[in-house]
């Protein structure tokens, strides 16, 4: 059974791990130049302060998915206006995939950061794992494009 | 049992799963659709039968559970 949950990094991190190396190998992109190196301290720092959302998939316990994001209490462009979400890093394993499991993922992720106060979250793929069409059917405006260069070598 | 058969129905169309094998205890992931497909089936059922409460549909496993959401 498939479950969805609001944890803290204390407990998600850990078994999480794997599946950050996982998900690193099949999306991330400049692999050779830049290795994942997660700064746990730094997470859990953030997750004391509040300013973490960490949204899990659980099948019958296991982890299987998650979707983080960063809550910026005041943004400096809009003092006053609220919460606001910055999405970090969204996985399913692929094999949990069916049954609409990722879109449930990003539904429950946005209820319970709703729930939390949030009043505007920002969300993004990548353009070789293109998930603007689901994005766009659970209500997602495309606002932005986003580019990278490496600046190194 | 009227429900379930209208709802077997629209899954059947949209799915090519046939209707007579879609009892409550037929999962969503049975059916064989990715996330965007559900989606759309979600909207054409909740276009056909009324809206499912946002905070359920990740509650939703089952056949079974999509009818006890729908009003």
């Amino acid at each position: 059974m498939i479950t969805f949950q609001v944890e803290r990094w204390a407990t998600y991190f850990p078994e999480a791990k794997p599946l950050w190396e996982r998900h690193w190998k099949a999306i991330a992109i400049d692999k050779e130049e830049i290795k994942l190196n997660v700064d746990a301290e730094k997470y859990a720092a953030m997750d004391q302060q509040g300013v973490l959302h960490i949204q899990t998939m659980r099948s019958n316990g296991k982890l299987v998915g998650y979707f983080l994001a960063f809550i910026l209490p005041n943004h400096m462009h809009y003092l006053g206006a609220g919460l606001m979400a910055f999405t970090d890093v969204y996985y399913v394993i692929p094999e949990y995939l069916k049954g609409g499991n990722g879109a449930k993922l990003f539904i429950e992720a946005e209820r319970t950061m709703k729930a939390r106060g949030v009043v505007k979250a920002y969300l993004s793929c990548k353009v070789h794992h293109d998930h603007s069409e689901l994005f766009k059917k659970l209500g997602w405006k495309l606002s932005d494009y986003a580019f990278t260069k490496l600046l190194k070598g | 049992m009227a429900k379930l058969a209208q709802v077997a129905e629209i899954i059947s169309q949209e799915t090519d799963v046939p209707a007579e094998t879609i009892k409550p205890e037929t999962t969503i992931e049975d059916l064989g659709v990715d996330s965007l497909e559900f989606m759309d089936l979600l909207l054409v059922i909740e276009d056909k039968c009324g809206q499912v409460p946002s905070q359920r549909i990740a509650h939703i496993n089952t056949v079974g559970d999509l009818l006890a959401e729908i009003p």
